[in-house]
């Protein structure tokens, strides 16, 4: 396939369709004025979600779809007749046209026929992409050879389904839990496993209730303390059993030493701060070592990763890897070889720069660390060690260092966890609560 | 080198808007009949409130008994254990159904309260019924609208202008019927005005062949006796999830579970709907109200667009913690935190993050 000529201008759309939600990005480039950008919507079809299979999901819906992303992104996208939907505006430049436009749907999606039948039905000029295995494989091939990790772990968070797709040296596997209805889903929550991770003392009717309008009628942001705590109890009891039952295809994430990536994104994540985050994936797959964790909350590795990774040679847009990846977090975490080592310092480290003054790093038994990188155009230059019976599992403690730079990969956060592994909850909703304290540090995070 | 990246302000994301009431001019159902039935109404017929479509057998209801509370036990249990046989005149103190336990040291047994014919047709849902005479009742139109096609055996199909609701969500009977070809409809009936919650004392006598809303939130004695009175299919504003997952019988939620708010301008679009004819389609989730006579139908302001273009004046649902369930009316929004200001009751207002509310259109 031809590439484009890196000097052409661009604006290419990407529409992402998975769990009852539509990703939409316009990524502008143009690089004889050294212009790169990424327009973003997140449309919610949870309102319309009775009625994607019947008339009032069609043609219709998509005009008025592009009609409000003209108005929201202020770009003139369509050609019209009498009002109508005529074509995709051809290209003319910064704000006026597409070089092109591609909607992804996962293959997991309700109603995925009637919704790819309605967007062939609308325009022949977008290009449809399922969005299942052999594309998430062919997806990773081309990010590895991008981004040159040799341990690739992607997972996606949507309700009805967690997919945890893996690729190392080559070798493509995948675990999931999937469910195929509402009701099955929600009564998940009655796992036992689910109240013994809970820090909040609730009746079983309770969590059922609020679990149950969650699924139902899920929400982009919760403020609701009990709902969160079973939200994260959730998160980590899928992965755990996605875990065990696929111990030998996830086993030794994040013993590559420096070589790991872990990308996560979906539906729930939106909903769930970093520390559950971190809790739900270091608990959940009983993780050591150290990796690279990238959060895409915008839809933008399956949006744009093959772009990204094709670079110049690929067809669509070109786009570098720091407009389609978030800033990556840097995770460690160590084994600890002794419970003496309880309230002392397991970590030390600095970050140094030209942009700021060298700031000292410390991590305390059992704390999780949440480290912020300052800001900065500068390259920065992350120094550690850890002391006092802590090592990792796969190198040298003694000796950690990364940079963050714009010529290799941006750090965003580093995160230590310094908790004994294997980490035990329990036995009750107060003893987790105590837990929790003593994990996270306030004032760091 | 160092590209330059222009950041994207416009956070905020676009919102489709939630049609609580939403309009079908031309929606398809079908009314059961069965062999004793005499049709008045022909295929490609216009049909008016008050018509007569046809006559049926119909049996008066002399005791309803259900089974699973009579003997303690499972409505599955319970079907092994009835002693009559459908269509059996039984006498007073004539046993119906028996159960034998702790290796038949303990048996439990229902017995007949009247004298009568024996109807299992709705064991599936734990009752047995006793029936009285049959007499030949005339059934009417309570809606407008075109016969498709008629005949005893696949059905009176209906074509109608319809008002949908979407149901929150719909327990595992309502699949069970419609793999039965047995759709549920009837007529829409409340328990009072809807409004509230209701006990036992609020009920009605006979509650058969009807679509009973139960008002804002049901408890199980209060939903168990609607089925025993007969009622095919019970709408809720709320109820618990739990049981809702145990009740084993045909139950539609349309608010959501728990202790959750039930605005004013919904209950009034349900109580609109009171004597509609209704069909409740568990595969769709949706409750379809049929047009009746020249009386037009409660639905959603007609707007065009499905997308919000303006906030400031929508209409919304909160799904934050504090308000789950009210709606109110967006009175300002804040750009750069993507919050709302919401005006819930005249001078009440809250502070919503977007991405906790749906706009909705009543």
């Amino acid at each position: 396939m031809e590439g484009l000529p890196i000097l052409q201008k661009n604006a290419y759309i990407s529409v992402l369709i998975k769990d009852n939600g539509l990703y939409a990005n316009l990524a502008y480039t143009d690089y004889s004025n050294d212009t790169v950008y990424i327009l973003h919507d997140y449309t919610d079809l949870y309102p319309l979600k009775r009625k994607l299979d019947d008339h009032i999901f069609g043609i219709k819906f998509w005009e008025e779809y592009f009609n409000a992303l003209e108005k929201k992104w202020d770009w003139d996208i369509v050609e019209r007749s009498d009002n109508r939907f005529l074509k995709f505006l051809d290209f003319q430049g910064e704000f006026s046209g597409v070089t092109g436009i591609k909607v992804l749907i996962d293959d997991n999606q309700k109603f995925f026929r009637k919704i790819y039948d309605s967007l062939k039905e609308f325009s022949n000029e977008i290009a449809l992409r399922v969005v299942d295995d052999t594309h998430i494989k062919e997806l990773f091939e081309l990010l590895s050879n991008k981004l040159q990790y040799d341990d690739m772990l992607l997972l996606d968070l949507d309700l009805p389904e967690f997919s945890v797709y893996r690729y190392k040296a080559g070798e493509f596997s995948k675990g999931m839990i999937s469910w195929q209805n509402e009701t099955g889903l929600i009564d998940s929550i009655k796992n036992s496993k689910v109240k013994a991770l809970m820090s909040v003392d609730v009746s079983m009717d309770e969590i059922m209730n609020k679990y149950a309008n969650f699924v139902l009628r899920p929400q982009r942001q919760i403020n609701d303390p009990i709902l969160a705590d079973i939200l994260r109890a959730f998160c980590i009891v899928q992965n755990l059993t996605i875990y065990n039952e696929n111990k030998k295809k996830l086993f030794g994430v994040g013993w590559q030493e420096q070589n790991t990536a872990i990308f996560v994104t979906g539906r729930l994540i939106e909903v769930m701060p970093l520390k559950d985050i971190l809790l739900s994936l270091i608990d959940g797959f009983e993780l050591l070592g150290d990796f690279d964790l990238y959060i895409d909350r915008k839809g933008l590795i399956y949006s744009y990763g093959r772009s990204m990774s094709l670079g110049k040679e690929s067809s669509d847009v070109i786009l570098g890897r720091h407009e389609i990846l978030p800033k990556a977090i840097k995770v460690y975490l160590p084994e600890l070889h002794t419970k003496k080592s309880k309230n002392k310092v397991i970590f030390q480290g600095s970050f140094s720069s030209m942009g700021f003054d060298r700031e000292e790093l410390f991590a305390i038994n059992p704390e999780i660390s949440i480290f912020n990188i300052p800001s900065t155009e500068e390259k920065v230059i992350f120094d550690g060690k850890f002391v006092n019976s802590a090592d990792m599992v796969n190198g040298d403690g003694s000796k950690l260092s990364f940079v963050s730079s714009w010529e290799s990969t941006l750090y965003d956060k580093v995160v230590v966890d310094a908790r004994i592994k294997p980490v035990i909850y329990g036995p009750n909703v107060y003893a987790n609560r105590n837990k929790f304290k003593s994990w996270f540090d306030e004032g760091k995070g | 080198m160092c590209m330059r990246i222009e950041i994207n302000l416009k956070v905020g994301s676009m919102k489709v808007r939630d049609r609580v009431f939403e309009q079908y001019e031309k929606y398809e159902f079908t009314i059961p009949l069965n062999d004793s039935v005499k049709l008045f109404v022909k295929e490609g017929e216009d049909i008016g409130f008050g018509d007569n479509l046809f006559t049926r057998g119909e049996s008066s209801t002399k005791e309803s008994l259900y089974l699973p509370r009579e003997l303690g036990c499972s409505i599955k249990k319970s079907k092994s254990c009835v002693a009559s046989l459908p269509g059996e005149f039984v006498q007073k103190g004539d046993i119906l159904a028996e159960k034998v336990s702790k290796n038949g040291l303990t048996v439990k047994r229902v017995e007949a309260g009247h004298s009568g014919i024996i109807s299992t047709k709705r064991l599936s849902d734990g009752y047995i019924d006793i029936l009285g005479e049959q007499s030949s009742v005339e059934v009417k139109s309570n809606f407008t609208g075109r016969v498709l096609s008629a005949d005893s055996v696949r059905g009176l199909k209906i074509c109608a202008e319809t008002t949908a609701v979407d149901l929150r969500a719909v327990s595992k009977d309502f699949f069970n019927a419609k793999r039965e070809n047995e759709s549920i409809s009837g007529e829409f009936i409340l328990i009072g005005d809807g409004t509230s919650v209701y006990t036992l004392k609020d009920l009605e006598d006979d509650y058969r062949g009807k679509v009973v809303f139960a008002g804002r939130f049901v408890y199980e004695d209060v939903i168990k006796k609607i089925f025993e009175l007969g009622a095919v299919c019970v709408l809720v504003y709320a109820m618990d999830y739990q049981l809702f997952r145990s009740i084993n019988l045909p139950v539609g939620v349309i608010g959501g579970f728990g202790n959750i708010n039930f605005p004013v301008e919904i209950r009034k679009g349900i109580a609109d709907m009171s004597r509609c004819f209704v069909v409740a389609d568990g595969e769709e989730k949706q409750v379809f109200f049929v047009k009746k006579g020249n009386m037009s139908l409660h639905s959603s302001e007609d707007q065009d667009d499905d997308f919000v273009d303006m906030y400031i004046g929508e209409r919304v649902m909160s799904y934050d913690s504090q308000s789950y369930g009210r709606i109110g009316k967006v009175i300002e929004y804040d750009q750069e935190t993507d919050y709302l200001t919401v005006e819930f009751q005249r001078g009440i207002n809250s502070v919503i993050s977007i991405n906790s509310v749906a706009f909705v259109s009543l």
